[in-house]
Parts: structure tokens; sequence; C-alpha cells
């Protein structure tokens, strides 16, 4: 059984409907990447998958783990391990990384009905999770992406997937703005990540991303509808072609689908 | 002469035998209260057409035949613990309490105590400064305190001495079983190039209180003075504070000013920075919910060249409260190369909140940086959401916001008892304080 699974999902923010359908299977283990031109409907798809307010479903299913997704708030979701990192990070002043951190993690032990972290155990984990993403420590004592650089913010959201351990990672253009070598290492810090239990889902309007987390899918989101579906080389053939490839010949597109 | 003017306002009852002499004050009081008392008369309560009084109302106060507090004779409400593990000075209904304070390792010179002991007994150290007004001039509530106060605390602290541990004035305000006004007055004086840490709480006032307080500071030249307030009365009490502070040069204040509680509440706060070189830090967090009304009213004066003034007063406004902030920054034809800032913002909690919010600078010299914001604002969503997504439910979120948004100014209290009392003030607060409590 999937661990994601949309059934033709209709999402509509204030009104307009964004999302016309989307059918989309997700195993445990496995990492799909959503690719697309701006304005397709992929943060959209990312926001509504992580409960924000205002992205309305108009139809459709989401089932995630054997439940009805959509049952749940967002921190509800959070807590039955899907986690978003953020296209745009945002700035908390005044809450420390730490505090913060310490918050989420222990609302989703008490959960799973597992302890409270101490803060030494806490500390512990958090120093562990830091390298994974080469985040200066002295980060975690600041206020929540206040001050950050764009490539810290994007390190942070990675850290703390890192400190929650999500079963489901939805990563919203995480490589929007980074360098080569930021991007190498939160790349790296996904992959090490990757396991049998925990699925992502990589938004991304570039393939660049793509060398270094290596899909096992790559869906083509465009209007609000998947047009494309295929494996790595599908997102390698939209870098040399551009999405204006996929209006130029549709038939062949059709003829493409797995 | 003296019996002419006795003025017959209903809160100037008792003001009679104070300006006759029956108490045995020194001349300069009973002159002092004279002038004070025909101020109060003339100028009447404030109505909302006044300037100063367009959004706080106080008819209330005209209409109850307020009796003013005689010394207490029936137990008190047990004294809050220490906060600063300081100096203590228990005030109550304006009257000092000797065997409740504690006053032992003061240094030498020091006075701390009673302020009718000190103008009677040692007016050298009160005639120079007390009702010394020179901003809050047509201010009749600073008018009517000096008219009638009985008592209160005198802080005097000669030159070159410094205070290791904080100062603590607890004020409290009895029950009363008819309405009644107190009259609490303080004076500190911090002088040349001495050091001190004031706090000062107040509490206990209820439906039948009208706390009516003043107090006056002076800083000489080269001192240094951290003074916080604290007023914790009961959501129906009455309170309004004066704090004058006048001071020298290369002197330093760094004031806090906290509400909690008080169901009409006014803060005058009026600093004039007499010489050059000194420097103003003037914080505040004001936190309502109900229908309690707080109005801030700030004055800074530059009358010397530069100065530097900070300001910044948060508002956390629950339920169907208001608050009022008003900060006026004056710069005198003199006060070159002055630099003052003024923020006020404003977190509205509900939909029924509402703020007034208005800076007023007033620039008569020509080489200086003057700056203010005001902002009102609700929680941030995108930031709720954020937190939300990360496995914290709503209140918690919402908490760890507000929170955020009040330790900005907390954390800048210097007294570690003070500032951990008032975090857990804020806490209280807070829905969601349960679930993140432990993190913080």
């Amino acid at each position: 059984m999937s661990l994601l699974e949309l059934k033709n999902l209709h999402v509509a923010v204030e009104g307009k409907e964004i999302l016309h359908g989307i059918d989309l299977s997700v195993g445990a283990g496995e990492v799909h990447a959503i690719m697309g031109p701006n304005g397709s409907g992929k943060s959209t798809l990312a926001q509504a998958l992580a409960g924000r307010e205002g992205y309305e479903v108009t139809a459709g299913e989401v089932h995630y783990r054997g439940r009805n997704l959509l049952e749940l708030d967002a921190e509800e979701r959070a807590r039955e391990g899907l986690f978003l990192a953020f296209q745009y990070p945002v700035e908390i002043p005044g809450v420390s990384n730490t505090y913060f951190l310490r918050a989420a993690l222990n609302a989703i032990r008490t959960h799973r009905g597992e302890p409270e972290l101490d803060a030494m155990d806490f500390l512990t984990l958090v120093r562990e999770r830091m390298q994974l993403v080469r985040l200066d420590e002295a980060l975690l004592k600041r206020p929540v992406n206040d001050g950050f650089s764009g490539g810290e913010k994007k390190r942070n959201e990675i850290f703390q997937m890192a400190v929650l351990e999500p079963t489901l990672a939805v990563l919203d253009e995480t490589d929007s703005g980074l360098d080569i070598d930021a991007l190498k290492i939160v790349a790296d810090g996904v992959n090490s990540l990757r396991g049998p239990d925990r699925a992502f889902l990589v938004i991304t309007h570039y393939q660049r991303l793509l060398n270094h987390i290596v899909p096992d899918f790559v869906h083509v989101l465009k209007d609000g509808r998947i047009v494309r579906s295929g494996d790595r080389e599908l997102a390698l053939h939209l870098e040399e072609q551009g999405y204006e490839w996929l209006e130029a010949e549709p038939a062949a597109a059709a003829a493409a689908l797995p | 002469m003296a019996t002419a003017t006795i003025p017959t306002h209903p809160l100037l009852a008792g003001v009679g035998a104070l300006l006759d002499g029956r108490h045995g004050e020194p001349g300069f009081l009973a002159e002092r209260r004279r002038q004070a008392a025909a101020s109060f008369t003339e100028l009447g309560l404030p109505t909302r057409r006044w300037e100063e009084w367009r959004f706080t109302g106080v008819k209330h106060l005209g209409e109850v035949p307020w009796v003013v507090a005689e010394r207490g004779r029936q137990l008190l409400p047990m004294p809050r613990p220490s906060l600063a593990d300081g100096h203590r000075l228990v005030v109550a209904d304006g009257w000092l309490e000797p065997e409740l304070s504690r006053l032992e390792g003061l240094p030498d010179g020091v006075f701390a105590g009673s302020l009718a002991d000190a103008a009677a007994h040692r007016p050298e150290l009160v005639e120079p400064h007390l009702a010394r007004h020179d901003a809050l001039t047509d201010h009749p509530f600073v008018a009517l305190n000096a008219a009638q106060f009985r008592d209160g605390v005198l802080l005097w602290i000669p030159p070159g001495t410094v205070l290791d541990r904080p100062v603590e004035l607890e004020l409290i305000a009895r029950r009363h079983d008819r309405p009644t006004v107190v009259l609490p007055r303080v004076l500190i004086v911090v002088g040349r190039s001495s050091q001190a840490t004031v706090v000062h709480r107040s509490s206990g006032g209820s439906a039948d209180t009208f706390t009516c307080a003043a107090t006056e500071v002076v800083i000489e030249d080269g001192a240094v003075l951290d003074h916080y307030s604290v007023i914790d009365d009961d959501q129906s009490a009455t309170h309004i504070a004066s704090l004058e502070v006048r001071q020298g040069r290369d002197s330093a204040l760094h004031s806090g000013a906290f509400t909690l509680g008080g169901g009409l509440v006014r803060n005058d706060l009026a600093v004039t920075l007499r010489g050059t070189g000194a420097d103003a830090t003037l914080d505040g967090l004001y936190l309502t919910a109900g229908s309690q009304h707080v109005d801030n009213h700030l004055l800074v004066r530059h009358g010397a060249p530069g100065g530097t003034s900070r300001q910044l007063y948060k508002g956390i406004l629950d339920g169907s409260s208001r608050a009022v902030f008003n900060g006026r920054i004056v710069v005198d034809p003199g006060a070159q190369k002055t630099d003052a800032r003024q923020s006020n913002r404003n977190l509205l909690l509900s939909a029924e909140a509402l703020v007034q919010s208005n800076p007023q600078l007033e620039i008569f010299a020509d080489d200086v940086r003057c700056t203010h914001g005001s902002t009102i604002g609700r929680l941030d969503e995108d930031a709720v959401f954020y937190l939300r997504s990360r496995g914290l439910d709503r209140a918690a979120a919402e908490s760890l916001l507000t929170w955020a948004f009040a330790t900005e100014v907390v954390d800048r209290i210097r007294v570690p008892g003070l500032r951990d009392s008032l975090r857990d003030a804020v806490l209280a607060r807070l829905p969601g304080s349960a679930q993140i409590a432990e993190a913080l």
C-alpha cells in the first residue's frame, strides 16, 4: 500500500482552482520529484499537503498512512510524520531555534507515546544532526531564521527535518537561491536521511537538484495537472528541451507516458 | 491667606488640615501643598476635551465620594516575596510600614525611609526636590497628590555611592469598605556619580480604591538609575501614576514600566534631559485583557546637547481592552546632536481590542536625529502556520509568538528575580503556555 495516495485532488485558493485533479501514489522509501514551470501549482500542492488554511480541497481524496489526511490539522499531520521544508522559511524574531525545535520534537514524541527528551539528550541529538547540514552551532541560539542568509534558511529546514525524522518529507523548492556548494550540502543532508521507511516529494523548477538527489520517479506539473510522469530521464529531457517542449508536442508527450 | 485659598473640590476634602499646619509639617511643604491645591482646583478633573486625556475618561472619579486613606491599623495582605533580594520598603495605603521594611546594610549616608519623617527632620534632603515639577506642571493628578499625600518614601543617595542590591518599593493598597484615595509619594535622589536600582511595585488596588501615585526622580551628574515599575492591581482598580525624572549631565536612566493589572491605568512618564550627554532608555510593556484600559503617556524633553533617548513600548491586548500610547519628544533649541528614538508596537489578540498610538515630535534644533515608529497588528499567520507545520498546535504556536513579542522588553530587565517574575506573568496569560513552558 502506498504511503501517500492522491486521487483526483482539486485545490482552490481564494475561490480560484489551482489544482485540477492530481493523481499521485508515493510508496515508502521512494523519492518523487515534481517539476514544473512557475505558476503550475507546485507550491499549492505542497501547502495543501501540509494543511495550510486557505488552501481549500474542493474535490478528491488524500490518504496518508491509510488515513484521510484531509481530516487532520496542520499540526496533526506534522505529528503523523509529514514534514514540509518551506520555499520561504519564516523568520520568527524572539523564538530561539533551540526552544522552538525542542517544543516541536516533544509535541511529536508525545503524540507517538514516547517520553519527552530532556535538555541534555536534546542537545546531543541536535549537535549530531547539525553536522548533516554543516550548520554552525551558534545558529541554534539565534531566533528562528532571523537574519539567516538564504542558504542558512534552507539548511535550517533540512536540519529541522533531520531532527524531527518525518515519514514523508515535502521539499518545496529547497534548491532555489542556493549556490552549488549549498545545494550539495542540502542534497547530502537529504540523501543521508533516505531510507526504506521514509519518502520524499521533491518539488523543484530545475533539474540540477536531481543530479544530487536522484529521484525514483519524476512528474511534470503544468497548469494544475500532472501532464507527464516518468523516471529520471524525463527530468534530463526537460532540462534540455524546456517546459515548452510539452506544449509543442502534446502527442509525443502523451506517447512518452509510461 | 492660607485659609482663604482652601479649595472645596471633594477630592481635596482632607487638605485643610495639611495647609494650616495641623500635622506639624514644615513651612516649605505647606506652601507647596497650597500651590498644588490651587493648581488642582483651577485645572479640575480632566475631560475628554483635553488633548492629553482624549482617549482616557476619568469622569467616574468625580462621581464618587472619595475619602483619603488614613494610616491603617487592620492587617495588611501578606506582602509578596521579595523579587530582588534587596533592600525593601513597604508602603501601605501611602504610609511607610517600617516593621515590614528591611533596610540593613545600606551604605553610609543613604536615607531610605518615610518621606514625612524626612520632610520634618531632614528637610535639606527634601526641600530642594519635592514637587519641583518642570514637566508635569498642568497634570491635575500630580497636583492632587502633592496637595495631600501623607507619606511615602524618600530614597536619597549621597554622591559617589553605589547600591549593590536593588531597593524594592512595595506599594500595597488595602481593602477598603468605602471609596478611598491612596496617594503614595516617592522621591528618589541619586547623587552625583552614584548608582542604584529601584523596583517599584504596586498592587492590591480594587474597585474601591483610586491610587493616585506620584514619583519624582532626580539623577544628578554622572549618576545611573535603573527604575522598574510594575502595576498589578485588580482588574477593577483605578490607578493613575506619574513619574517625573530630571537628569543631570552624563547621567543614565533605564526605566522599565510594566502594567499587568488594573481596570483603568494611566502612566505619565516625563523625563527631562537637563544636562549635556544624558541618556534615557525607556522600556514598557502592557498586557491587557477583559475591559482593561491602559494609557501610557511619555514625554521626553531634550533640554541639553548630546542627549540620547530610546523608547520601546510594547502592548499585548486581548478581550475588549484598550490601550493608549502617546509618545512626545521635545528637542529644545539648544539641544544639538540629540539622538531620540521611539518605537511603540502593539499586538492585538482579539478583534475587539483597540489601541490608540500617537507619536508627537517637536523639534526646535537643526542637528538632531529623531525617529519614531508605531505598529498595531495581529500575529503573523505565516509564522503560526510555520510553527504548526512542525507539530505545535495553534494555541502553543500563538503563545510562542506572543511570548517572543513580549520577551524583547522583559529580557532587558537587569534584576533577575524581577525578570523571572515578569516572564512568569507573561506566560500565565498565554493559553498554550503549558506546552511551551518546558521548552522555554
